[in-house]
């Protein structure tokens, strides 16, 4: 190996080169013992500190999903028979307050916006209530809330929200109206993945979407409690 | 405890506190890496039955954890598409080298990221050459190239700064 070669090796991993082939190459073993402590102080750099809990919490998060079976095994054909259930007595119930397509903007707003399910951190309530204040409402949610963001909804400027349930995630949207509307009517919509409820509260829409529809009632039932709309 | 459960425990204690410390040295925040090594471990454990060796468990841990370290910047990306740009989402944009203290730890947060990552994956995860360039999907001469090419920058930025120019009194 001639001296470039040599030197380009030593750049490449300074661990690789025997010394004995440095033997007539002084400025060479020079540069192998600097690039070698150089290492060495970088391995140290590198070696950071871990935030202790860091398994525990990833175990733990693990543990509390659901468990995951093939494709096959799914109980696809009652998901699907739900789905259609829902979307028949969607179509033939009467439907005075909800346009029709809000419940499809909400699923589609929420398959445009998958990435926002996956937020992890929860943010905290000082950063909450200036969003829920300029929206006109007042709300001490008992839940994680891991996504805030103000969205185009219907061209209407509303909080889209998703909230940690049971340690699933819930999407919300808070649609306000400007015309006040029936008190707590509820219209419920769904596709095959999607579970969804719309509720008239006061003078805002609240539509909630999930994939297990026991979340949705659970959900209706806190936000009543803990959502307040201001005058 | 299931087979897949210890096996996926297994996984969890022996290459979470590395993958913790590649990731903050590929994103530069101890923040998002715990996220990033958060994600990865579910991913995984969502598709453990891809991982057929044990050997081959570091490449695929890291695979999947560049992807989720890419799926971060596209979620950026859409987020700055939506109406407004007020989000609360965790997306820092204040990589923690602006309060790194030693000289070569900031060095080397500031080095390029085609430089820093191999560097990282051979240092600190032992890895060689031909294991960096699989997981990298790139060959192995631009590995050597871009190990080369991180040390020489680190080493001249390294060197003593000549004296200054005197200052006005």
């Amino acid at each position: 190996m001639d001296n470039l070669s040599l030197r380009r090796a030593l750049y490449e991993d300074p661990s690789s080169i025997n010394a004995s082939a440095l033997q007539d190459e002084p400025q060479l073993q020079q540069l192998q013992q600097e690039l070698l402590a150089l290492d060495a102080e970088l391995k140290q750099q590198l070696h950071i500190d871990v935030p202790p809990e860091l398994t525990e919490k990833i175990l733990l998060r693990q543990s509390m999903l659901p468990v995951i079976k093939p494709w096959y095994l799914r109980p696809l054909p009652y998901a699907t028979a739900a789905a259609i259930l829902v979307s028949v007595l969607y179509w033939q119930a009467p439907n005075p307050v909800l346009p029709a397509d809000l419940g499809q903007h909400a699923l589609s707003h929420v398959y445009h916006e998958l990435a926002a399910l996956k937020a992890t951190v929860a943010l905290n309530d000082t950063d909450l209530q200036p969003l829920f204040t300029e929206l006109g409402i007042s709300a001490n949610l008992p839940v994680p809330v891991r996504y805030a963001r103000f969205c185009d909804f219907e061209g209407i400027r509303s909080l889209h929200l998703v909230l940690e349930i049971d340690g699933q995630p819930l999407t919300l949207f808070v649609v306000p109206d400007e015309v006040a509307l029936d008190k707590n009517t509820k219209t419920q919509f769904a596709d095959a993945r999607f579970f969804g409820e719309a509720i008239t509260f006061s003078s805002h829409r609240l539509l909630l979407v999930a994939e297990q529809p026991q979340l949705l009632a659970q959900a209706g039932r806190m936000l009543e409690k803990s959502l307040k709309i201001n005058i | 405890m299931s087979s897949a459960q210890q096996r996926y425990e297994a996984l969890v204690r022996a290459y979470a506190p590395d993958l913790y410390r590649y990731a903050y040295w590929l994103c530069r925040s101890k923040h998002i890496a715990e996220d990033l090594v958060q994600d990865t471990l579910l991913r995984a454990w969502k598709n453990l039955a891809q991982l057929q060796e044990a050997k081959a468990a570091k490449a695929w841990l890291l695979t999947i954890l560049r992807h989720e370290n890419a799926r971060r910047f596209e979620r950026r990306q859409f987020d700055y598409s939506d109406v407004e740009q007020d989000s609360l989402e965790d997306n820092s944009q204040s990589p923690e080298h602006w309060v790194a203290t030693d000289r070569l730890h900031r060095l080397m947060l500031e080095l390029p990221l085609d430089y820093r990552e191999p560097l990282v994956m051979q240092l600190l995860l032992g890895m060689t050459g031909e294991e960096i360039a699989t997981v990298l999907s790139i060959n192995l001469n631009t590995v050597n190239t871009r190990l080369f090419r991180g040390r020489a920058q680190l080493r001249a930025r390294l060197q003593p700064e000549p004296a200054g120019v005197p200052q006005h009194g």
